[in-house]
């Protein structure tokens, strides 16, 4: 017994910091007590369901001082049934066995102190099901997060062409044609504005920044009123407004680009700015080789190639019920090469004064004023001969919702705009130019009605006028939608629309140079139009299974197609008479099915859809679009591996585009001649189908200072299919047995696209 | 291990950066034959028309060519005219009628066994309005001419010019030679510039001769302005121009126009560009089946190059 008394009291005498340790454990044995250590050392803020009780003895402590964030969150949460996730400054706890939760679900922190005691969720579940429009998509962005982006650099429009019903057009380029749409008539908006030019590098990258990115909203049918001017769809991309409370930012390098994205207060809780900037990386390399050739040969050439854009938002409350924000974009790109003396620019630059004002408990006002202007110039052969196009846009608008009940929501507004275009020429001091200017006004009026617990229907109306030079054209365009709720798990809506499109892209060509300009309706060009019926149902089944399918019917009349001869440059004093008016018709079905869990996400889109023209300029019948592609298939998958580690793989399929070549052959005259060709309608030779399959991983770390690191790799093409970017038709010899003549025709394609690895390095501070 | 790393990272570098042209199979792209018709109809001129079977080019050598149990119906203003046919080089047929005149309507109809029926319309214009044409020299020293017209404001007309040039040369100890022939656009007029003022005419070889095309709804100012190239010889005495004037019908225009467009637009034929340059007026069918008027003017004396 003595013995153990002694053995007991040596233990004690050598062992006391187990006297701390157990003494620590004590004071701290709660998860509230550890989050508020973990709250001390790592600034970091935390966020969950006030269900989630903290208040239970936590089995393990965490030593800041030995741990990092990773380890200390492992360390307390692990056994406790909650999961954890890092957002920044933030850590959102959950439960493990929560499935109810979808994946698809927007977080905005109303009313945040440093405190864990006061955090308050409102989150908007599944939007794009409970809703009444039809082919209504919104991406948030968290999406631009997974591990697929393009030359690691995450990009708006390539997210968008991956949605079913949209063709992407030339491989690699921002092309966007929606349900048979000829990607001019698709109208862009941000924060509200309309931009013109939405592309980077001939297309490679979009206009849109996603560091800044809130939201994409994405139509495809069923427009509401308040949306109007081109036939399509309804990109409304939205930027963030700053950070009212702490600064944070990030900043990240990949293969083609750079981004830097900083925000916070100017006056806490009041005032916020949040700056994003991008510029691209290719004239660091261009020049210097550039220079070194020069030296070389003793001649002057010089390839180079950059773009730069950047964003800013500065957001002022005044109160709860009124908020004024400023946004201003720009962007710039300028190609050169001077053994040709070739020289492009082009750029955006969009400015809008933004006032939400709250008038009363169910009226809230929002009122816009803006422009936007965007300019081309181009020069070939001699830097004496310039041709320089610009549109410019004066804009003031405003937006009313009313909630006089709890059946209605009615939203109406007005918006004046004054475009300016002005494509001219320069040549030894003399111009040559067409500027014209015009006026559209427009109002609407819509109302969401609940009609019973199982109806919603959204009708509306809008006007819009056109005043050009000599003319003024009316338009009246009604939007219906109806949506039936069928049981808790299944809906289905039905939406029918109409579009005008009062200005028009003058383009010689399908490749989205800055080569082409814009112009108005006018007496002889008419506004285009389109009316679009839809019709959907949506199912959520169980295990989280979601499974959408729409068809839809769209007709467009008065569309534009270039009447050529002209090359690279469509005529500046002749471009009324170098466009030729068709229709359009298009029809389809997109299917969606998607499944996720907590870690895994999988969707599956499927669309069957067909596209015609008909120009009678040229062709006395109707023929298939370039892009009608019969099928698209896109699967895609994420996971998360671990805490650190997401994957993504997307395959994307589609029926060959078309293309036009002399199909038609006469009986050669000898062997060994070649017969005479003839073409037998447009777009008559369908080029190979089109895959390939793209894998992305991001590698996250939290540094010491409880920043996330993100590590990106990508791999576009990752078996390196060669899709065509260009095709035609071939003529080659040919002396087999079964030919009399010698020769025969093949389709010769050229790919230009094999596989692109890249990776991005971000730090998000 | 680690030696292979660097050949793999060389390897991907360059795949990354490297393009390739293939070939792909053409035969499912949905072509079929089709029956071809090519009339070039001049007004107050007999009628003929040049009729072939058309497969598509992957047959071409390979299959037959000759139109099976065809038949021809010809109509003018609705009427039924009286044709006949023979034989004609490369498996075609050909078909001559009696001359037709200014605002006949012709209708065309060519059916074969195993192919869909072809048909086409096109109206013979009439004669090219009343004018008056001038020549002279510009100060860059190229030779130009102005046709002025009297143009009909109610109706859109299409029409045409050849120039036709007399070179009278004199050599020593021989007789006066006399070499006429058909002029051309000046080499270099740069149809793809990006200039909207450069020179760049639409034009087409028609048979021997180039046609400059315009129409009026191009030139509201009832003047077509011209640029013309000559050949040079020496010894030359006398030079005289005279024209050629014609007044197309609109689908003769269109697909002059269109040839034209095929021919220089770069972006045609891969897919990159409007397809406006296949037109053709024959409806399930290909080929031209149009008509034109033509008037000569008088040989004018022309100014010497030096």
């Amino acid at each position: 017994m003595k013995l153990l008394f002694k053995a007991a009291f040596i233990l004690l005498l050598l062992f006391p910091p187990t006297y701390e340790a157990l003494a620590r454990n004590d004071r701290s044995n709660t998860i509230k007590e550890q989050m508020k250590v973990m709250h001390e050392h790592f600034g970091v803020n935390f966020i969950y369901d006030s269900s989630i009780s903290v208040d239970v003895p936590s089995e393990k402590a965490c030593s800041p001082g030995k741990m990092s964030l990773e380890e200390c969150l492992e360390t307390v949460f692990g056994n406790s049934g909650l999961e954890w996730e890092i957002h920044r400054k933030y850590i959102v706890l959950t439960r493990k066995d929560d499935r109810r939760r979808p994946d698809d679900y927007t977080i905005f922190i109303e009313e945040q102190k440093d405190t864990i005691d006061e955090c308050i969720f409102t989150a908007l579940t599944a939007r794009d099901r409970n809703t009444t429009q039809t082919g209504f998509k919104r991406i948030d962005r968290k999406s631009f997060d997974t591990g697929y982006s393009l030359l690691s650099s995450p990009d708006v429009i390539k997210t968008l062409q991956q949605q079913p019903g949209v063709a992407g057009g030339t491989e690699l380029l921002s092309g966007l044609y929606v349900r048979g749409g000829d990607g001019a008539d698709n109208l862009y908006l941000i924060d509200g504005v309309p931009i013109y030019q939405t592309s980077h590098l001939l297309g490679l990258f979009s206009s849109f920044n996603t560091d800044v990115t809130e939201s994409v909203d994405f139509y495809k049918s069923g427009f509401p009123a308040r949306y109007g001017g081109r036939l399509s769809s309804v990109v409304d991309v939205r930027t963030r407004e700053g950070d009212f409370n702490e600064y944070h930012g990030s900043f990240s390098i990949g293969l083609l680009d750079g981004r830097l994205q900083f925000e916070g207060p100017v006056v806490k809780e009041k005032t916020s700015f949040n700056i994003g900037l991008r510029r691209s990386w290719m004239d660091a390399i261009t020049e210097p080789a550039s220079l070194i050739i020069r030296k070389i040969n003793g001649n002057e050439f010089r390839l180079r190639y950059a773009f730069r854009d950047f964003n800013a938002n500065v957001t002022h409350r005044f109160s709860d019920a009124s908020i004024l924000s400023f946004n201003l974009y720009g962007g710039k790109d300028d190609a050169k090469y001077n053994r040709t003396a070739l020289s492009l620019d082009w750029g955006n630059l969009i400015g809008s004064l933004d006032w939400d004002c709250r008038l009363s408990d169910i009226h809230e006002l929002e009122t816009k004023v803006y422009f936007s202007r965007y300019d081309a110039g181009f020069s070939a052969g001699s830097t004496l001969s310039r041709n320089i196009s610009e549109t410019s846009d004066l804009g003031l608008k405003t937006d009313f919702s009313l909630r006089p009940g709890k059946r209605h929501h009615i939203r109406y507004g007005a918006s004046f705009q004054h475009h300016t275009y002005h494509p001219r020429h320069y040549k030894e001091g003399k111009v040559m130019s067409d500027m014209r200017q015009t006026m559209e006004p427009s109002a609407y009026v819509e109302d969401e009605i609940i009609v019973t617990e199982d109806i919603t229907t959204n009708v509306g109306v809008r006007y819009s006028a056109i005043v050009t030079k000599g003319k003024t054209y009316h338009d009246v365009q009604p939007r219906a939608a109806l949506r039936f709720r069928l049981n808790d798990n299944a809906s289905m809506n039905l939406s029918y629309s109409e579009m005008v499109q009062n200005d028009h892209q003058i383009a010689s060509n399908y490749l989205q140079l800055p080569t082409s300009f814009w112009m108005p309706s006018t007496e002889r060009i008419l506004p285009s139009r389109s009316r679009q019926a839809a019709g959907g149902l949506y199912f959520s089944l169980p295990h989280n299974v979601r499974v959408n399918v729409e068809g839809y019917f769209k007709t467009m009349d008065n569309i534009l197609e270039f009447r050529g001869k002209w090359g690279i440059y469509p005529p500046i004093h002749l471009w009324e008479d170098a466009m030729v008016a068709g229709k359009g018709r298009s029809w389809g079905v997109e299917t969606e099915v998607s499944w996720s869990d907590e870690k895994t996400s999988l969707n599956a889109f499927y669309t069957l859809s067909w596209s015609q023209r008909l120009f009678e300029d040229f062709y006395p019948d109707w023929y298939r679009d370039r892009n009608d592609n019969r099928h698209k298939i896109t699967l895609t998958a994420t996971r998360k591996i671990g805490r650190r580690c997401e994957v993504y793989a997307g395959w994307n399929f589609h029926s060959g585009n078309l293309i036009t070549v002399e199909s038609q052959a006469l009986a050669p005259e000898d062997i060994g001649s070649w017969p005479e060709t003839f073409y037998s309608k447009p777009n008559n030779l369908k080029l190979p189908d089109y895959h390939r399959l793209d894998i992305g991983f991001n590698f996250r770390r939290t540094t010491v200072r409880g920043n996330e690191s993100i590590w990106n790799l990508s791999i576009y093409n990752a078996y390196c299919h060669m899709n065509p970017i260009l095709a035609y038709l071939g003529e080659q010899y040919d002396f087999t047995k079964d030919n009399l003549y010698g020769f025969s025709f093949v389709g010769e394609a050229f790919g230009m696209i094999p596989v692109l690895p890249s990776f991005s390095y971000t730090l998000k501070f | 291990m680690r030696a292979i790393y660097k050949p793999l990272i060389l390897i991907l570098l360059l795949s990354s950066v490297s393009g390739c042209r293939y070939s792909f199979d053409i035969e499912d792209g949905g072509l079929e034959p089709c029956i071809c018709v090519m009339s070039y109809i001049c007004a107050d001129s007999l009628f003929s028309a040049d009729i072939y079977k058309t497969v598509p080019v992957y047959l071409a050598g390979k299959e037959d060519m000759d139109l099976v149990s065809p038949s021809y119906s010809l109509k003018c203003n609705g009427k039924e005219v009286e044709t006949a046919s023979f034989g004609i080089a490369d498996h075609g047929t050909g078909i001559s009628s009696a001359a037709f005149h200014a605002g006949d309507e012709l209708e065309i109809t060519v059916s074969a066994e195993g192919m869909e029926t072809a048909r086409a319309t096109t109206t013979v214009p009439g004669s090219f309005p009343e004018h008056s044409a001038e020549t002279y020299v510009d100060e860059k020293g190229n030779n130009c001419a102005r046709i002025h017209y009297k143009d009909d404001k109610n109706s859109v007309d299409y029409y045409a010019v050849a120039v036709e040039t007399s070179i009278t040369i004199q050599n020593e100890d021989s007789a006066p030679l006399i070499t006429t022939g058909f002029a051309m656009p000046p080499s270099g007029h740069n149809v793809t510039s990006i200039d909207p003022s450069a020179y760049s005419p639409v034009v087409h070889q028609f048979g021997d001769r180039y046609i400059f095309i315009w129409s009026d709804e191009e030139n509201e100012d009832d003047t077509y302005e011209l640029k013309y190239l000559t050949n040079r010889y020496s010894n030359v005495t006398e030079t005289a121009v005279r024209f050629h004037l014609y007044r197309l019908s609109e689908e003769m225009y269109r697909y002059l126009y269109a040839q034209y467009d095929s021919i220089y637009n770069p972006f045609a034929n891969m897919g990159l560009s409007s397809p406006a340059f296949t037109y053709s007026n024959v409806m399930n069918g290909t080929g031209w089946f149009c008509a034109y008027s033509v008037v000569c003017t008088d040989w004018m004396k022309t100014d010497m190059e030096e």
